[in-house]
């Protein structure tokens, strides 16, 4: 009687400390210290001179962009979402590589690639990054910023998938093997936003409006010239 | 491409909350049953 009662205790508490825990990871109060670190990381390598792996990006007509898993590469803002709304963009999209923001989905396009440059991102934790995903609304403006160019996207669409419906992710979205003609961007996360697995995801589907050169904090530019989108 | 499957972007702590819940209810259940043999003493 005395075991099942310390058993019981036992058990009650831990109960009670597993839920404190899943309350800490939902509120994820270090997300903005791994965010803060991904920039530094982002603008540390922006500051690098090119590796033999990557050629000066900025010379050519298109970025050749070999980033490695979970490192990031691109800086995503969007308007609607706020002022100080910004994140990295790692490579990748496991949970791990996630964890710490967006990530660009493995084996799809990347910015000023004819194709569609997927990236995906929590609703809840990692900094609540597409939290507000839903609310974005045909015409509302997407900006990726890369070494080289800050890419400009306009949402032309908004839908609701199975999460088994990887034809979102194609050049051409929803069309396998068509040879791709514009530049697309998808943004995809959960929905509707519950602590539960959902099976269901938010897409937004901008397309290219416009490509700039990049300004470097010390007011160089880092590329030769702009370019409208092919 | 992730096993023919979109980039899973839920709450993946979900299964703390679960197992947690399940703990209280094996808690509450011991601490009723316990009572219940006390009233039939």
């Amino acid at each position: 009687m005395r075991v099942l009662r310390v058993l019981a205790w036992v058990s009650g508490l831990a109960g009670c400390a597993l839920l404190l825990f899943t309350g800490f990871l939902a509120w994820d109060p270090v997300a903005a210290q791994r965010q803060h670190a991904l920039i530094g990381d982002l603008y540390h390598q922006w500051g690098q001179p090119a590796q033999v792996s990557q050629p000066n990006r900025c010379s050519g007509s298109v970025p050749q962009v070999r980033p490695a898993r979970g490192k990031p590469f691109a800086l995503i803002r969007i308007p609607k979402f706020g002022v100080g709304w910004k994140f990295t963009i790692v490579e990748g999209a496991t949970l791990a590589q996630l964890s710490g923001g967006p990530g660009h989905v493995t084996g799809t396009q990347f910015p000023g690639q004819p194709g569609n440059f997927a990236v995906a991102a929590h609703d809840i934790t990692a900094g609540n990054a597409f939290l507000h995903l839903g609310d974005l609304r045909r015409g509302d403006r997407i900006t990726v910023t890369t070494k080289c160019d800050v890419y400009r996207y306009a949402v032309q669409s908004k839908r609701v998938v199975w999460y088994t419906d990887i034809a979102v992710l194609d050049p051409v979205p929803g069309q396998p093997g068509k040879h791709p003609r514009k530049q697309l961007i998808t943004l995809i996360t959960c929905t509707p936003v519950t602590l539960a697995f959902t099976p269901y995801r938010i897409i937004v589907t901008g397309h290219l409006v416009s490509v700039t050169q990049r300004v470097s904090a010390v007011g160089g530019v880092a590329r030769a010239s702009g370019r409208r989108p092919s | 491409m992730y096993g023919g499957q979109l980039p899973t972007t839920g709450f993946s702590g979900v299964i703390y909350a679960v197992i947690g819940l399940c703990l209280i209810v094996a808690a509450a259940v011991s601490a009723g049953a316990r009572w219940l043999l006390g009233q039939f003493r």
